[in-house]
């Protein structure tokens, strides 16, 4: 852990993007139609009001209505749909 | 994403069905061993829609499984899938590569040639045929630096030809020679006589001697300038007479304008009737009928020109007789104004007005008359041809 508080010690030094260095999700929202989030680790649930998704940090669950997931990839999962809810749950 | 999009259609891809329980645990296999999938839906509780690439369907059958789902592939997209079906049929393939020839082959020709610039077409179109610019020739055999020398080569009156080709057309501009004003040629010896009646104010001479002075007046015709140089112990020049002769020359002017006049009037109604003509003969579409007493009509084409009929379009609109009166005021101005542009008919531009005199009368109370007088400098020279024979015949006459 000691070596985690040194990392984050420089980044903030540097101001070097801590998504990719600390391996956190990254989570954008484009309005309420698109959000994508980098970083993931798989998907739990997935019905058109709910989706769930793991994550490094806890699982993040998104709420809405005739919600599709528009791309999934290794890295990044893209959903389309009306979103009314981006919770974290840890 | 586009570009994704595009190499997926060109790479082929599947719309699949995936049914089962653990449908979110394929997912997470799929995408943890690379395989691209995109646009999951789910249409019920053990059902989802997905689009998947090709190579990945074939890499996915061990995780199918595993999870104990059940694939179906719904519809195959894409080129590769394209190509498959367009090898079913040939001919389509073949007649569509043929109408695409055909349109490169047929564009390479030249179809239409529009002359502009010049009031008689079907000559120059004509001449163009015999030099080999017709429609239906290869634009790439055709030499137009050649055609345009040859072309004014033969036709003097003609200054400037160009020929561009855009497409299957060939643009022909021409400019005709002008003529020149002059009326007397250069080097031909003249007189400069008055061509109106005037008192002269000032003549500036550059050629020739000059027989009247300021001061004179001068009729129509008289000799101003003259051309013939006469001076003792020296033998007669003939030469042409260059000068201005500005002179005080006066123009009248009458006009009458009526205080009451008749005039036809458009009421507002008016009606549209549509004809068609081919050839010489004409038919009437609408089965309306023009039952106007007075009427303006004013007919317009609505056809493109290069249809084999015309359709106009004709208004009809009824018109009403009314009587216009008009103030002694108005009536007198527009009476000056005609009567002003009446001499500026007459009068050449360079004219320069030194006095004006104007007059109004109204006649009876029902015509006003208006009188304008103009006193103007102007240019009265003109030029005006020797005849050497007659000026050599008195000459001899004058010495017997």
């Amino acid at each position: 852990m000691k070596s985690e508080s040194i990392k984050e010690g420089i980044l903030n030094i540097v101001d070097f993007p801590k998504d990719v260095l600390l391996n956190l999700p990254r989570i954008t929202l484009i309005g309420r139609i698109q959000v994508s989030i980098e970083n993931h680790k798989g998907i739990i649930e997935y019905v058109p009001e709910r989706i769930r998704i793991n994550t490094s940090i806890g699982i993040i669950r998104i709420k809405g209505k005739k919600m599709i997931i528009n791309s999934i990839m290794t890295e990044v999962i893209v959903i389309n749909g009306e979103i009314e809810v981006v919770e974290i749950l840890v | 994403m586009f570009a994704i999009k595009l190499w997926n259609f060109l790479k082929g891809y599947a719309i699949i069905k995936v049914e089962g329980l653990g449908i979110e645990k394929f997912l997470n296999l799929i995408i943890t061993n690379n395989i691209y999938v995109w646009e999951v839906i789910r249409i019920s509780n053990t059902a989802i829609l997905a689009k998947i690439s090709l190579r990945g369907f074939k890499e996915i059958q061990p995780y199918v499984k595993i999870t104990k789902c059940r694939v179906n592939i719904l519809a195959k997209k894409g080129l590769p899938f394209l190509i498959l079906n367009l090898k079913k049929r040939k001919m389509l393939v073949l007649s569509a590569l043929v109408c695409l020839i055909l349109i490169y082959i047929f564009s390479t020709f030249i179809w239409t040639i529009e002359i502009r610039g010049i009031e008689n077409n079907n000559l120059i179109a004509k001449q163009l045929k015999e030099l080999g610019l017709k429609p239906g020739i290869s634009k790439y055999n055709l030499d137009i630096h050649k055609i345009e020398s040859q072309f004014l080569l033969n036709n003097n009156n003609i200054s400037w030809i160009g020929i561009n080709i855009k497409g299957t057309k060939a643009l022909v501009k021409i400019v005709e020679k002008t003529k020149t004003k002059n009326p007397v040629e250069e080097d031909l010896p003249c007189n400069i006589i008055a061509k109106k009646d005037g008192l002269i104010q000032k003549i500036t001479v550059l050629y020739g001697v000059a027989v009247k002075k300021p001061g004179d007046t001068v009729k129509a015709g008289d000799l101003i300038i003259s051309g013939i140089i006469e001076k003792p112990n020296l033998e007669t020049r003939f030469v042409k007479a260059k000068g201005e002769v500005i002179a005080r020359t006066w123009y009248e002017s009458y006009a009458d304008i009526p205080l009451e006049k008749k005039e036809f009037v458009r009421t507002g109604n008016y009606l549209v009737v549509y004809n068609i003509s081919i050839g010489n003969n004409n038919i009437s579409i609408s089965s309306k009928k023009n039952n106007f007493k007075h009427y303006d009509k004013i007919s317009k084409v609505i056809t493109n020109k290069y249809l084999p009929f015309v359709i106009y379009k004709d208004f009809y609109y009824e018109t009403k007789q009314q009587i216009i009166k008009l103030t002694e005021n108005e009536a007198e101005n527009s009476a000056l104004q005609l009567a002003m542009e009446n001499i500026n008919n007459f009068m050449s531009k360079e004219a320069e007005i030194i006095n004006k005199k104007e007059n109004v009368i109204i006649l009876d109370g029902k015509i006003a008359r208006a009188n304008i007088i103009l006193e103007v400098l102007e240019n009265i020279g003109i030029e005006e041809k020797i005849n050497y024979n007659e000026e050599v015949n008195i000459d001899q006459r004058n010495n017997n």
